[in-house]
């Protein structure tokens, strides 16, 4: 029993890693840790997590605002799904990059806030022209023409340049789910990372450390990328496996029970 | 074999007739001036033979373990001071390790003494935590007998961490400063290529120079 005699742990850290990169090379010494385990947090981050595994996908529930923007979060990547929860389950909104972006300009045209309600000075108010679509502080504005397309009556559109999201039409709450892709790695370097990713990450730190080197062979740098890359593919299949019973059950469920006639 | 057995042997053999033309009674400190030169190219040698094969175990015997004070603690940031100045290799390995010397297990990670720049505004400055340090020349004590060199901590721990108040730092200790006394351990065989060395750079006469081109230069 793997609870009262535990095999392996089946998450390791970073520094794991590169303690197993420094034993491949017979390096029993320090000196190019720091390089190593950086090169091994950029593998991890910006290679595994966004493209290769789902570790790095997260989910947070924001709060919306009465101008219907909700900020994103400080580890944000790429969205994966955005919606809002309804009895136990996702109810996605769609991606509309109609929506209008909310800014704030005064009558010069010059730039004043960010977002419709945050705090201005009262001696501004008089000057302002207010962009945004039909909902304003909660209530819907009529005498507009139109709303928002899409599949779903509610939309959304990340704003990058504020880092917030921006929703249009209407939804039942304001507390929406965002699913996204993260770096995958916390800021205090608590964060563990799947077994199954250690070789793939192994393989990628000796080939980034020889991949800038003038003097290491162009064949023998391609040998070591090409150690990464089927290291990625046994990675992708591992990830990506079907599990017999999740094919049974694409298999059943075409399947009826009827009256034998 | 002791140091003094290593000055010894060259002695005897500078002083009986095999010497030729080099026979003489030589004082031994000038005969330790070339043993140190000897003993630091045959310990970058060892380096060189050990970064060839991923086997540094070879510079394990002449290195030596010195407690070294953490002083003045400043946040996360203090220095040591070296006993001596650390051989000069590449990589930095005339220092093997420093490790807290209440923890061994606890390693701290070398960093060249620009790097920092780079580092800090990396990931691996706030996700990992292992202790650095650098080495370079001490400027705050100069002066005859004051140590030369210094080691700069940093991201050590603090309160209400246990503190790290002294490291043990893992060095190869130069010829010059073994006891006449001390047992100077060496690589297998190393004690006669040293003695013949420092033989053959004593008693080497310089080649004439045969070249008439108004030019001093032995190799002609």
């Amino acid at each position: 029993m793997s609870t009262i005699s535990p095999k392996s742990a089946g998450l390791v850290t970073i520094r794991y890693v590169v303690m197993s990169v420094l034993n491949r090379l017979g390096d029993y010494s320090l000196k190019n840790f720091l390089r190593y385990t950086q090169i091994a947090i950029e593998g991890f981050s910006e290679s595994l997590a966004m493209y290769h595994i789902g570790a790095g996908s997260d989910v947070v529930y924001l709060h919306m605002s009465t101008a219907k923007t909700a900020p994103l979060p400080a580890d944000y990547v790429n969205w994966i799904k955005v919606g809002y929860p309804i009895e136990g389950k996702l109810k996605v909104i769609s991606n509309d990059n109609n929506i209008l972006l909310p800014r704030v300009f005064d009558d010069t045209g010059e730039y004043v806030g960010p977002v419709y309600g945050e705090a201005i000075g009262a001696t501004d108010l008089s000057n302002i022209i207010f962009f945004s679509d039909h909902w304003r502080n909660g209530q819907f504005v009529g005498g507009m023409y139109g709303l928002p397309g899409g599949i779903d009556t509610a939309g959304f559109r990340v704003d990058m340049e504020n880092r917030q999201l921006v929703f249009s039409g209407s939804t039942p709450r304001s507390e929406i789910v965002l699913e996204y892709t993260t770096s995958g790695l916390k800021t205090d370097g608590s964060s563990l990372i799947p077994r199954e990713c250690v070789a793939a990450l192994r393989t990628y730190v000796l080939w980034m450390k020889d991949e800038n080197d003038p003097r290491i062979a162009y064949n023998a740098k391609e040998r070591l990328k090409r150690n990464h890359e089927e290291e990625i593919e046994a990675l992708r299949s591992f990830s990506n496996a079907f599990s017999a019973s999740e094919y049974l059950a694409m298999i059943y469920q075409s399947s009826y029970q009827s009256p034998k006639r | 074999m002791k140091k003094i057995n290593l000055i010894e042997s060259i002695v005897s053999f500078l002083a009986s007739d095999a010497a030729g033309d080099s026979k003489g009674v030589y004082h031994p400190e000038e005969i330790k001036v070339h043993l140190n030169n000897v003993f630091n190219k045959a310990v970058y040698d060892s380096w060189l033979n050990g970064k060839r094969y991923s086997d540094f175990s070879q510079l394990d015997a002449w290195s030596k373990t010195y407690e070294v004070a953490i002083v003045s603690q400043i946040g996360t940031k203090a220095h040591g001071l070296l006993p001596f100045a650390p051989i000069q290799l590449p990589n930095a390995m005339g220092i093997r390790q420093v490790a807290d010397n209440a923890d061994v297990s606890n390693v701290f990670a070398p960093m060249e003494s620009t790097a920092d720049v780079v580092f800090a505004e990396l990931e691996v400055s706030t996700m990992d935590d292992t202790p650095v340090y650098s080495m370079e020349q001490n400027n705050l004590s100069t002066g005859a007998g004051e140590a030369s060199h210094k080691l700069k901590f940093d991201k050590l721990p603090i309160a209400p961490d246990t503190l790290i108040t002294s490291v043990d730092v893992l060095m190869i200790v130069p010829l010059e400063m073994l006891d006449d006394y001390d047992d100077c351990v060496m690589p297998s065989g190393m004690e006669d290529n040293i003695i013949q060395q420092v033989i053959a750079l004593m008693s080497k006469k310089q080649e004439s120079d045969t070249s008439n081109d108004g030019v001093f230069n032995p190799q002609n």
